[in-house]
């Protein structure tokens, strides 16, 4: 049947996915499209991280409790910290710059990494509102390498008529996880937000900081509209 | 017609509308482990690119306000009709390629969901099959059939009206054009009728995407990069149906070995126009 707004807003959550920090955690709290259910394939596997899964499952509930209650400056505060302590942000900052992640100058990657923050952030923040009580459960997860895990999940509830599949890519760091990308419906953040960027310094002939001019002015424009 | 083809039908603009099809609901297709492949195989990007600004161009001086004018002009519930008649049209698309899939169960449901919807759903305006007999619309189209029969995806094409592609997918397109019911059947429709159908399909398309459009322009750094970063990953893992190893997506810790920065510097420009385009 077609899509009602809830829909659309999912599909607008994942596009906001072109701000993979977020999105990411940000997944599960949004209206994301109905999909299938879980992935079998995945879910089958022998190879199978249960601690991987359990760090997902309970950071999952973490950001839906964060979403569940407050005001909205109070949840954009409170997700902000969550954010930093369970995505990888200098991995995917590192990431989304593709192969320019080699060649940027020192004071590039530090005005990179701070202007993309609050570019990633300002995309979720806006689809905070988007969060109905949907819940997160944690399927099954596949090795890809020892420390490298996809997690398969669900997400049903809330504003979901149909359950939708979301796989999250995390990285053991040290004792603990982080999460680096989320996947629903074969699209990755970080993947898309990498070829987008990547494509944008191509076009200004390998210049980073055409890049790094754009974040700004779309993070001024935010503010801006934000008054 | 169906969302599949509205795609192509019109609203070009948009990696996301393959997307959101795929949101409403392909049960057969495969949900997970698409193979990722960070590589991008977009030969004719100049000539894309060029016509990507011709679509956005036509979509902002007419598709747009059609599709607006369309979508605040009649209420939800003649929309949802005119959709459910849409997605009816192309079931027999879905049909054909189920079984060429080798999906006969896939293909039971959905000539199962014609015949209700066809009859008891009044020409298909009510989705009687999927709200009654919980047996929700799926798609199915010959380049994802081509695709689970090894073939690649090709080169990336960009389709002013008709939207994101590839070689495979649209010359998929085209053999589904002759599958479909308007053409098999005729029905007695000619060819207007059937320029009618796929431009209300486009326009339907492009209204229910809107948000998503603006998000995109809005958000996204390098439009035309992000929605065939989209377009390009969804139709992977559309045909991928069960779900490619893990191990084809890239290493996060060193990105792109295989694409070193070109030595050569370009002279900065805002906008790529590659030499010979």
């Amino acid at each position: 049947m077609n899509l009602g707004p809830k829909t659309d807003r999912a599909l607008g959550a994942r596009l906001a996915g072109a701000s993979l920090a977020l999105a990411a955690i940000l997944a599960p709290a949004i209206g994301l499209a109905p999909l299938m259910a879980a992935a079998p394939a995945a879910a089958q596997s022998s190879q199978r991280d249960a601690a991987a899964e359990q760090f997902v499952q309970t950071e999952a509930q973490t950001a839906l409790a964060i979403l569940a209650k407050g005001s909205d400056n109070e949840k954009i505060r409170a997700f902000r910290g969550f954010v930093d302590r369970v995505a990888d942000v200098p991995k995917i900052t590192y990431f989304v710059l593709g192969k320019y992640a080699r060649t940027i100058t020192p004071a590039q990657r530090q005005q990179f990494a701070t202007v993309f923050r609050e570019y990633a952030s300002n995309v979720y923040e806006s689809r905070l509102s988007d969060y109905h009580g949907e819940t997160l459960k944690v399927t099954g997860s596949v090795i890809r390498k020892p420390g490298d895990v996809i997690v398969t999940s669900t997400v049903l509830g809330g504003a979901q008529r149909e359950p939708v599949a979301v796989r999250w890519r995390v990285l053991q760091s040290g004792a603990s996880w982080k999460v680096v990308d989320v996947e629903v419906k074969g699209v990755w953040l970080a993947i898309t937000e990498q070829q987008d960027f990547v494509s944008t310094i191509d076009n200004a002939g390998g210049n980073i900081n055409v890049l790094i001019a754009q974040l700004q002015k779309h993070n001024q424009d935010v503010t801006i509209a934000r008054k | 017609m169906r969302r599949s083809r509205a795609s192509l039908m019109l609203i070009a603009s948009l990696g996301l509308t393959c997307v959101a099809q795929a949101a409403r609901a392909d049960q057969g297709a495969a949900p997970s482990g698409a193979p990722v492949s960070a590589k991008v195989n977009d030969p004719f990007e100049g000539l894309n690119r060029g016509l990507f600004k011709v679509n956005n161009g036509l979509d902002r001086a007419i598709v747009r306000p059609l599709a607006l004018a369309y979508k605040h002009g009649l209420p939800r519930t003649v929309r949802t009709g005119v959709r459910n008649g849409l997605n009816n049209l192309g079931e027999p698309v879905t049909f054909v390629n189920d079984i060429l899939q080798g999906e006969p169960k896939q293909g039971g449901k959905t000539a199962l969901r014609f015949a209700v919807n066809s009859t008891i759903g009044i020409g298909g305006l009510f989705d009687v099959a999927g709200k009654g007999l919980d047996t929700p619309i799926h798609y199915s189209d010959f380049g994802q059939t081509l695709g689970r029969y090894g073939v690649g995806a090709g080169p990336y094409v960009f389709v002013p009206l008709l939207g994101p592609s590839n070689v495979r997918d649209g010359f998929g397109r085209i053999v589904d054009s002759f599958t479909g019911i308007l053409n098999i059947h005729d029905l007695g429709a000619t060819t207007t009728d059937r320029l009618a159908v796929a431009v209300l399909d486009g326009v339907d398309t492009r209204a229910e995407y809107d948000d998503q459009l603006k998000l995109l322009f809005k958000t996204a750094t390098d439009p035309y990069a992000t929605e065939r970063a989209f377009y390009t990953q969804y139709r992977a893992a559309n045909v991928s149906k069960h779900g490619a190893s893990v191990q084809d997506l890239p290493d996060f810790d060193s990105p792109s070995e295989d694409q070193a920065p070109e030595p050569t510097q370009k002279t900065p420009q805002p906008h790529r126009n590659r030499p010979g385009e």
